[in-house]
């Protein structure tokens, strides 16, 4: 890959989170590394309680705690490691919504109800980068512009609930980039809208972090979703990244067993009719007592007596840029019969 | 809406208290003394023939300052520990809410009581003592209301914005707390208003000569017998007053919230 050789502007390096809960400690991320480059946008895909959104919120140190610890690992920002900084520090106050912003799945409930939309989408603009001696309702209602509401000025003074899921979350990517952030981070954007509005939101990501020169992280469970706009993916199985590669990896040549299992299990326009979606057997493991050996293993279709000794394998590459979690060489894989 | 009547015309009375009342409240008339109600002191005198209507007007001052000035500083007292100790949870919320907690178990009208003696007479130390042993009811409600908000998105989203504990807890969390406060708040002033009276009829809340209902009932009590309308006016006016708030409360708390209406 070509972005290869540059510094990433955000490196995440062997990043551990846990949870520590009265019945044991819960591993939620469990060396996690991934990169991302400037101008770059990035999905990590997973299902629920792989750790994507507990290893996002780390990065931000915004998890609770306790339960939540970042037990290990860098997060590297500009050549500082934010993980060394305290929760509650200047810094770390600082990269939150002025150099790295996050955006929330759940759009209705992420406005404060008794304040207005104009009153929150200053907040951050005053904390981080002062209104420029223009009026609070002015510069909100730039900021409802760019998101494409109509009546901006009118609208400013309204309060959350007297705006749909879609407006809500144009408002919530107001905020989050109103101080120009380097770094955009979307922890499922897209989930609690219908499926029209999905499409509009992300289509209105794309262009605003393009404008803006951010970068941005998607995080989702909807492989679909991202496909469009993604350049690259990183897929997480309990914890830790089990594939990445470039969207066009992933999508043409899926070789982890578990991103084949989530392409397999998603409809496709292009398939005949009346062809069956194949789910994926089973359970994802319990986070709190993992085996030393594969966490997919129980639910692989493919595994060999290696998977079943050896401990958790290493990221091997399997093109430049390509790299899966996995023991089993692709060409002795017999695809079809062990999926059906 | 009779609550609301009441209210307002109570609080008029206190404004224009001076306009209203046809006697100086302070001023005996020893001839007068025990009179029944006639054309000229409606509602007679009392023992050392203080007109008692004179008094009443006067004494709605008395309750209405203490049942608010007491409730307005347990309020922020008891609102800015219980928020706070409930946004910042671990030990911060051990150490506050045990303490008050430990207040708690104490009943009260006991406590105001045990304070007002300690204290002193006097109005100020009647509504330092009232709120005192008010905290814990408000520092218990906003400690539950801020356990619950601080769980919501917006504040993860306030926090990600990169605002200061501060501002997120005073700015956010207590706003939106408006609704438990302002009704459990209307309600307290009744039981405030009942705790001056309380500690005034026991005589080490509000001094002599100052006109206090509590004061008044017990002043009247020789005389049940004989003049019952010096005690039971006061006592009238203490229930329509504490009545009064506990039907605002409750009519507050059906328009602020409907899912709860008779559930408290």
């Amino acid at each position: 890959m070509s972005t290869e050789s540059k510094t990433p502007l955000l490196d995440v390096r062997d990043l551990r989170v846990e949870f520590r809960t009265p019945i044991g400690v819960v591993h939620a991320v469990d060396g996690l590394s991934y990169q991302l480059f400037e101008n770059e946008i990035v999905g990590i895909v997973g299902e629920s309680g792989c750790g994507k959104s507990a290893s996002q919120l780390a990065v931000m140190q915004l998890l609770q705690s306790p339960p939540g610890f970042i037990s290990g690992g860098e997060v590297i920002f500009d050549g500082k490691d934010l993980a060394g900084y305290k929760r509650n520090s200047p810094e770390m106050r600082a990269i939150r919504g002025g150099q790295i912003a996050m955006i929330f799945q759940e759009p209705m409930t992420s406005l404060n109800p008794v304040a207005t939309i104009g009153d929150q989408l200053v907040e951050a603009v005053k904390l981080h980068c002062g209104l420029g001696g223009k009026s609070p309702d002015e510069v909100a209602a730039e900021l409802l512009k760019m998101v494409g509401i109509p009546g901006a000025e009118r609208r400013v003074k309204d309060y959350p609930h007297q705006f749909s899921g879609g407006m809500c979350q144009r408002v919530m990517i107001a905020m989050g980039l109103s101080c120009s952030p380097r770094i955009l981070i979307a922890d499922e954007p897209t989930t609690a809208l219908d499926v029209t509005t999905q499409a509009q939101m992300l289509e209105l990501m794309k262009k605003l972090v393009q404008q803006f020169g951010a970068s941005l992280v998607i995080v989702t469970h909807n492989l679909g979703v991202v496909a469009r706009y993604v350049q690259r993916i990183y897929v997480m199985y309990a914890g830790r990244v089990v594939e990445e590669g470039t969207t066009k990896d992933i999508f043409g040549r899926p070789s982890h067993p578990y991103t084949l299992g989530l392409l397999r299990s998603v409809p496709r326009l292009d398939e005949a009719q009346g062809t069956r979606l194949i789910p994926i057997d089973g359970m994802p493991p319990n986070l709190i007592d993992m085996p030393g050996t594969c966490a997919f293993l129980p639910r692989c279709p493919y595994s060999i007596e290696r998977c079943r000794t050896d401990p958790w394998p290493e990221l091997t590459s399997v093109d430049d840029g390509h790299r899966i979690r996995c023991y089993v060489n692709l060409e002795d894989r017999d695809l079809e019969p062990a999926l059906s | 809406m009779f609550g609301a009547v009441v209210i307002i015309l109570m609080v008029l009375v206190a404004i224009f208290a001076p306009l209203l009342a046809p006697y100086n409240p302070y001023l005996p008339d020893l001839q007068n003394a025990l009179a029944p109600p006639s054309a000229e002191h409606w509602l007679g005198t009392d023992a050392i023939g203080r007109d008692t209507l004179s008094r009443l007007i006067y004494g709605t001052r008395t309750s209405l300052v203490v049942g608010l000035s007491a409730v307005a500083a347990a309020l922020i007292l008891g609102g800015v520990l219980g928020t706070v100790a409930g946004f910042l949870g671990g030990k911060v919320q051990t150490v506050i809410m045990r303490v008050i907690d430990t207040l708690m178990a104490i009943p009260m009208l006991l406590l105001a009581l045990t304070l007002a003696a300690v204290l002193g007479g006097g109005l100020k130390n009647v509504v330092i003592a009232i709120s005192i042993s008010m905290i814990p009811p408000f520092a218990r409600l906003m400690n539950a209301q801020a356990l619950t908000i601080k769980e919501r998105d917006y504040v993860a989203s306030l926090r990600s914005m990169g605002a200061t504990r501060w501002r997120t807890v005073f700015g956010h969390v207590m706003p939106n707390a408006y609704p438990a406060v302002l009704v459990f708040g209307t309600m307290m002033i009744g039981a405030a208003v009942l705790g001056e009276a309380g500690l005034s009829y026991l005589g080490i809340g509000i001094t002599p000569p100052g006109a206090a209902w509590g004061a008044m009932v017990s002043a009247g009590f020789p005389y049940l017998l004989t003049n019952p309308i010096m005690s039971v006016a006061p006592g009238v006016c203490i229930m329509l007053l504490v009545f009064a708030f506990n039907m605002v409360g409750d009519g507050l708390r059906d328009v602020l919230d409907p899912r709860l209406r008779g559930t408290m």
